[in-house]
């Protein structure tokens, strides 16, 4: 029933808190079944709560993370080769705070939820030669966002802090992937744990990205076997599972890649993030062409009657509304995309995922695979949990108004 | 190309420097499949002038509108615009369009860009303006409709008045030699009727040449030097508003006027 039901207020509690009491007594207690229910649902929440809470304080052990953490985050990365990982790391928290101040502002849940993440797992990393290099990282985030906050007062410079932080992001992504082959580079096959999952999904999402707009393109053109063409590569592409495009590309892949500069001769890593933006380009020139379909064609003729060419239009109206109408969509494919790198593993690479379950094979850490892989959830849940916060703000920035929602 | 003919109606009261015609249509017809939409539409515009079309909803009205800028091809007959012929084998119809404004019915503003985005988009692209230039002529199109200080909103701000007057000013900024209004009040409610006309009116005044589809009987007596009455795509009768509003020659437009007035 309403909480606007007439409710007698005991005399002393706080006005939040009678309210809440109202609350209560109007929806959880208002009849004797829901009162029955209301106490059920209480007490298994309350067993559940109990049980994981003294699990996580007393039986679990966290030391086959702590152990483990290296192996977890780099893999077998060779050591003294620890540089080509840092620069990304830093320009990665850096962009991370310039672009939250710049776009947002970390409000008190933002900040909530931060503080727990961080109580989760910073202390996993006490000890340890990267330690002041993990400080340096944070330290430049929290100084960038508070950059960026104070430039807000000042539109010209706000703008320039946001240029900057898309600029930053554009050439962080491929310069991180450089930095893995400069300087003699670092033999692919000892990437691994969760730094292969960035870099797959970084690059797959770098390739699958404009593979989409083209197939998206190709599929709405009036030419019609470029439509077929690209229909037939969609369909086929959204049928096949994504295991069987990783034992492709295993197996396979090199027998169709050309043979100029040594290309059908690439290593596994390369093949994997092609089969993925092959795979992931599909769905994304699906979502897009959802969105472009959504352009009325009220937008088009405007553009038409204005003199703009047909590529013009397409450049600088219809895709741009195509986006922002796909936005959502394509959060959910680039969040698929990074869930999926853990399939990795079915061609022997070693994500996280799988250096988790290797752990488990060290005769100290028999049985501590529930705390190592719930540190693996840990770790992909907030990923993406960031990613879909950050499409919200980016839907919110292409949403076409001034006013706030 | 044939020289242009002497001009069917002659407005007396038109001084001869305006003489020239901005649009010339010869016996243009079109066809949505079986239906005949337009059944041999012939006349000219000239400089300067306010041309006003009327008629019953279904005459295919917005549809003539339409095929000056080739937004619609026509499939029989001449459209010359600026000189240049609209046919299938026009090359450069993205420049045609450029020196023809349109508004729409619905604004069709777009809708990811700020109004100063809007306005400046096509002069940046098209005519390679400079930023600085667009910006500043967009201030001045935005000062004569009289939102100067909704520059940097985006359309889902606006009132559907506001919308239409930037759309007016984002059709001005390409410096068009002729403007077509596709039924620019329509979508819209009493007040921001009256803001719309009033700036069109002043474009009208200012030696604009438009051609405008409108429902607004009185604004078209107010503002038009010639209306074009469409029936079933076809020019029933034309003439200055005295003529068509005082002493209509045709029964058809007799009928449609007693109807609306």
């Amino acid at each position: 029933m309403s909480a606007m039901a007439p409710s007698e207020r005991a005399p002393g509690a706080g006005p939040a808190l009678a309210a809440a009491r109202d609350w209560a007594r109007d929806r959880l207690f208002d009849t004797r079944g829901n009162t029955i229910l209301t106490l059920v649902i209480l007490a298994v929440l309350g067993a559940l709560v109990y049980t994981l809470g003294r699990w996580f304080v007393t039986t679990a052990d966290w030391d086959v993370v702590r152990a483990n953490r290296r192996l977890l985050l780099v893999g077998r990365f060779p050591h003294g080769e620890e540089w080509r990982i840092w620069p990304m790391v830093f320009a990665g928290t850096a962009l991370v705070g310039l672009s939250w101040g710049a776009w947002s502002r970390i409000g008190p849940r933002s900040l909530t939820a931060l503080a727990i993440i961080g109580a989760l797992i910073l202390p996993l990393f006490t000890g340890g030669t990267g330690r002041p290099l993990i400080a340096l990282a944070l330290a430049l985030g929290a100084v960038a966002y508070a950059v960026a906050r104070r430039v807000r007062a000042h539109a010209g410079w706000l703008l320039w802090a946001r240029r900057v932080a898309i600029g930053g992001w554009l050439v962080t992504l491929p310069a991180s992937l450089l930095l893995l082959v400069v300087a003699g580079g670092v033999e692919t096959a000892l990437l691994g744990g969760l730094y292969l999952n960035v870099i797959v999904a970084f690059a797959a999402a770098m390739g699958a990205l404009p593979l989409g707009v083209l197939l998206a393109l190709g599929r709405t053109s009036s030419y019609r076997a470029l439509r077929l063409a690209c229909t037939i590569y969609i369909e086929l592409m959204r049928g096949l599972p994504l295991v069987v495009m990783l034992a492709l590309a295993w197996l396979a892949l090199r027998a169709f890649l050309p043979a100029v500069w040594g290309i059908d001769r690439v290593d596994l890593v390369y093949r994997v993030i092609i089969a993925f933006a092959l795979f992931t380009g599909a769905f994304v020139a699906e979502a897009l062409r959802g969105g472009m379909s959504a352009v009325p064609r009220g937008q088009r003729e405007a553009a038409a009657a204005l003199g703009l060419r047909d590529t013009q239009a397409l450049v600088f109206i219809t895709l741009p509304i195509a986006v922002r109408n796909a936005a959502p969509a394509l959060a959910g494919e680039m969040i698929g995309l990074f869930m999926s790198t853990t399939l990795v593993s079915v061609v022997g690479l070693t994500d996280m995922l799988q250096a988790a379950r290797a752990t488990t094979e060290q005769p100290d850490f028999f049985g501590r695979q529930k705390e190592v892989l719930l540190f693996v959830g840990i770790v992909f849940w907030v990923s993406a949990f960031a990613l879909s916060r950050l499409s919200e703000r980016v839907e919110y920035a292409l949403s076409g108004t001034r006013r706030r929602r | 190309m044939t020289s242009i003919e002497t001009d069917p109606t002659p407005a007396p009261d038109m001084p001869a420097a305006e003489r020239t015609p901005v649009v010339t249509c010869r016996d243009v017809n079109k066809w949505f499949g079986r239906f005949h939409a337009l059944r041999g539409i012939s006349t000219e515009i000239y400089e300067g002038e306010t041309v006003v079309i009327f008629g019953p909803s279904g005459s295919s009205k917005s549809t003539f509108l339409r095929t000056l800028n080739r937004l619609e091809p026509h499939d029989a007959g001449e459209i010359i615009v600026n000189g240049i012929t609209l046919d299938h084998q026009v090359h450069n119809l993205h420049a045609v369009r450029a020196n023809v404004g349109m508004v729409f019915q619905h604004f069709n503003l777009f809708p990811h860009l700020t109004v100063r985005r809007n306005i400046t988009l096509a002069p940046q692209v098209v005519r390679h303006q400079s930023r600085k230039e667009a910006d500043e002529h967009a201030l001045r199109l935005l000062e004569r409709v009289g939102i100067p200080d909704l520059i940097d909103m985006y359309p889902a701000d606006l009132s559907g008045g506001q919308q239409q007057r930037v759309a007016i000013a984002r059709a001005l900024a390409m410096d068009p030699k002729v403007l077509l209004l596709d039924e620019p009040t329509s979508a819209l409610d009493p007040e921001s009727i009256r803001e719309v006309l009033s700036v069109i009116s002043e474009l009208s005044a200012s030696g604009m040449t438009m051609i405008i589809v409108t429902h607004e009987m009185g604004f078209a007596r107010e503002v038009a030097s010639r209306l074009l009455f469409f029936a079933q795509g076809q020019i029933v009768e034309e003439g200055t508003p005295e003529q068509i509003f005082d002493h209509p020659r045709e029964e058809r437009t007799r009928q449609f006027l007693s109807q609306i007035l």
